[in-house]
């Protein structure tokens, strides 16, 4: 039996990763009392960051994971580049949480079932999207138009930028806007002899410093939450005691708390949202307790925030059943669970700079380099559709070098012992198109350790990502040419769809309720309060990290939804 | 980081080294690396370290084989560093079957072409001998990149390299290991770093 409490909360907020941390934060600053459920564990800043500071001889196996236990509870997750000993906690067991995708469709998704979530674990590369993003499904009669444009959004980037603490250099390309940026950090000589040849060669292909979510010159109010200047450690997905890096750990729920007006629970899972067909509103969820699946009890609210990541939250509205939905909550247009994208990636192109050999770099920098989209942006490239970047940097070669050459003994210790030559290195990041085909849907029989219907998804590209890869490996050598590299190597082998873990989509926002889910500010068209803020609500999916455009929307959304309350419109 | 500044991390380990060279020259001349084993014995079990996966043939393979790779030059070794150890702790706890499978058959492989080529085992051969063969293996091992036969012998390559250089000795005798850089600025002139840094995390 299933208890409900007294408490009637103004706002519970699903999930306290990127999203929801930004949804708590903001309603509870506009006063509401709001109920923050997590389904995992707690995770305490600081104290919880149990790899954090660790040498490599201090950790057994020198941070690597024991293949059995990969083997056993990590299949997917170990596919991650940021899963290794010291970052596992952070990391969900496939073991326990299982989902299917079809024969021959693999689908990775990567998650981190915790308080604080994959903003732990994120790589904090922060873009905005621009009109060309916002446009194009309208301009090409792909999937539906956006219902906001650039303007709409931009001083949302304004307002999570300036909180959250973004580093970059000002560029004024119309395809990346420019934000409210902390000092941006240093490219090194080789990146930036790069830079010049290539900008002389191509002046429509920029290379620029990476912009991410670390601080470089705090602010007052970043310093009062106890976050400090980025030390250059790069080992963020440890967790990080300066805070130095942006996190809802860090950031959003200390900001949160800070109002008396955040109430926490962790291991909860939410199951489904719970509907009144009389007034048409949600009247608040139904929780499994992570421990005990039998112990299942409702929180009331006056409103909802779906922020469990882009595939939960569309989860639980696909098992928010009732007879007004009976394919899921808000779910009048049928497109919910459809329009799944991910970017593309897979290609890797790499060079050698010559000389420079007696210069090196020094401390770790937390981002790379960027090559923002150059194609389709100004004219039309024959090609493909829509556009890709590029994220990479220049280092010497180090020790692991001598893992793939010959030689032993004194020899090879004295040439590993100086670093090796130059090497540059760029990964392509590409937009996928929407396609109704790519899709989840609740399994009909198999049911998690909660109870919970898995997800089965099915996901697959395109002939436009195809394409899109084919130019991403032709383009990013003729690029590394220009800018002055040699022994040029590139690697096309297309990625997964999910293992670039931007996963958007299957609750889009658009402008008719027909064929959308989501209104202009994240409202289900069907549910007046019923808010879903993360990547499910993603019309398309540009080409860049996703993840402030999340924190953007949400922020918006928050507002819109505390001035429908105070209005008495929800 | 100066070049000397390691030299008071060198711990305990340095000195069985000291030992063992010392023993070795007492011995004089030529010493076969047959008359080594028992010194070598002794120093492990004054550590107290049983091999826990390898079998003591192979072990005593295994560590021939991690000197020879990576001597004690003006800085420690392998052996300094513990790498065999840390190879058989490997074996025994974090590697799956395949895994140890391969690096039984990288080691099976060392001692087949010392037979093949010498009708002994490796561990008896002279030290100069040993180095012949081991270098002539791995020269072969990287002619083709990838090909089958070889990936033994890289396997295990690979793991004793990972093993030294993620060593407290690896990273911060050998190489350069800064835990809280504080500032990345660009470029700085190699000179004022002298030595790789040590690196493990992120690309390349």
């Amino acid at each position: 039996m299933s208890k409900t409490t007294d408490t009637v909360f103004d706002a519970i907020v699903v999930g306290s990763g990127m999203s929801g941390g930004w949804a708590a934060k903001e309603l509870t600053e506009r006063g509401l009392k709001v109920l923050l459920l997590e389904r995992g564990p707690n995770v305490e800043h600081r104290k919880d960051y149990v790899g954090e500071g660790q040498a490599p001889w201090q950790l057994p196996y020198r941070d690597d994971v024991p293949e059995s236990i990969v083997e056993k509870h990590y299949s997917t997750q170990a596919r991650c580049y940021a899963f290794r000993d010291s970052t596992r906690q952070f990391f969900v067991k496939d073991s326990e949480a299982p989902y299917a995708t079809p024969e021959g469709k693999p689908f990775d998704w990567i998650r981190g079932y915790h308080l604080g979530g994959r903003s732990l674990t994120w790589h904090r590369q922060s873009y905005r999207l621009s009109d060309i993003d916002f446009e194009a499904n309208k301009a090409e009669g792909i999937g539906v138009d956006w219902p906001i444009r650039y303007e709409d959004i931009a001083p949302w980037y304004d307002h999570v930028e300036t909180f959250a603490g973004i580093t970059g250099s000002v560029e004024g390309l119309p395809q990346l806007p420019d934000g409210k940026f902390q000092p941006p950090m240093q490219m090194n000589c080789v990146e930036k002899a790069m830079k010049a040849k290539l900008e002389t060669a191509y002046p429509d292909r920029r290379l620029i410093i990476g912009r991410a979510a670390h601080l470089t010159a705090p602010t007052e109010e970043q310093t009062k939450l106890g976050r400090m200047r980025c030390q250059y450690r790069n080992e963020c997905q440890r967790g990080c005691s300066f805070g130095a890096y942006f996190s809802s750990l860090s950031a959003t729920l200390p900001a949160a708390r800070n109002t008396g007006n955040l109430t926490t629970i962790t291991d909860a899972v939410v199951e489904s949202v719970v509907h009144d067909a009389e007034t048409g509103r949600v009247t608040g969820v139904r929780v499994i307790d992570a421990g005990d699946a039998k112990a299942r009890r409702q929180y009331r609210g006056k409103l909802v925030f779906l922020c469990a990541s882009t595939l939960a939250s569309t989860q639980i509205m696909l098992n928010s059943r009732s007879e007004r939905f009976p394919n899921g909550i808000a779910n009048d247009s049928g497109t919910l669970g459809r329009f799944l994208m991910d970017h593309i990636g897979g290609v890797y192109v790499s060079g050698v700079m010559p000389g420079f050999l007696d210069q090196y770099h020094k401390g770790r920098r937390p981002t790379g380099c960027y090559l923002p989209r150059f194609r389709n942006v100004n004219e039309p490239d024959g090609r493909f559709r829509r556009g890709f970047g590029y994220q990479g940097g220049a280092v010497r070669l180090d020790w692991r070098r001598g893992r793939n050459s010959a030689g032993i003994g004194e020899t090879l210790k004295a040439d590993l012992r100086q670093p090796g030559p130059w090497v540059f290195g760029m990964a392509g990041f590409g937009e996928m198109l929407p396609y109704d085909h790519n899709r989840v849907w609740l399994d009909e029989k198999q049911t998690d350790r909660w109870g919970m219907p898995i997800l089965n998804i099915d996901c697959t590209h395109g002939a436009n990502e195809e394409a899109m890869l084919d130019a991403m490996a032709e383009d990013g050598v003729d690029t590394l040419e220009a800018a002055g590299l040699t022994d040029i190597s590139v690697s096309r082998n297309i990625t997964p769809p999910g293992l670039l873990i931007h996963e958007m989509g299957t609750a889009r926002m658009g402008r008719d309720p027909a064929t959308s889910v989501l209104n202009q500010y994240n409202q289900a068209h069907s549910v007046a309060n019923l808010f879903v803020t993360d990547g499910a609500c993603m019309t398309s999916s540009a080409c860049q990290n996703p993840s402030l455009t999340y924190m953007a929307l949400t922020a918006r959304a928050a507002h819109a939804a505390a001035d429908m309350l105070a209005e008495n419109r929800l | 980081m100066t070049e000397t500044s390691g030299s008071t991390r060198q711990s305990v380990n340095l000195s069985r080294r000291r030992a063992l060279k010392a023993a070795i020259a007492l011995v004089g001349g030529s010493v076969a690396a047959t008359q080594l084993a028992p010194l070598v014995h002794a120093l492990e079990s004054e550590t107290g370290y049983r091999p826990r996966f390898l079998e003591p043939d192979a072990f005593d393979l295994l560590t021939r084989v991690v000197d020879l790779m990576i001597p004690e030059t003006d800085t420690p070794g392998a052996l300094d560093a513990g790498v065999h150890r840390f190879v058989d702790v490997m074996l025994d706890d974090f590697a799956a079957d395949e895994s140890r499978q391969t690096m039984l058959a990288a080691l099976d492989g060392i001692d087949a072409a010392a037979r093949a080529q010498t009708g002994r085992a490796f561990v008896t051969l002279e030290e100069a001998l040993q180095f012949e063969i081991l270098a002539e293996i791995d020269r072969q091992a990287f002619l083709e990149p990838g090909s089958g036969d070889a990936a033994p012998y890289r396997a295990l390559k690979s793991l004793v390299l990972s093993g030294y250089y993620s060593s407290e000795i690896g990273a911060t005798v050998e190489l350069r290991f800064d835990p809280v850089p504080g500032s990345s600025p660009g470029c700085v002139p190699l000179e004022s770093i002298g030595r790789a840094w040590y690196k493990h995390w992120g690309i390349a």
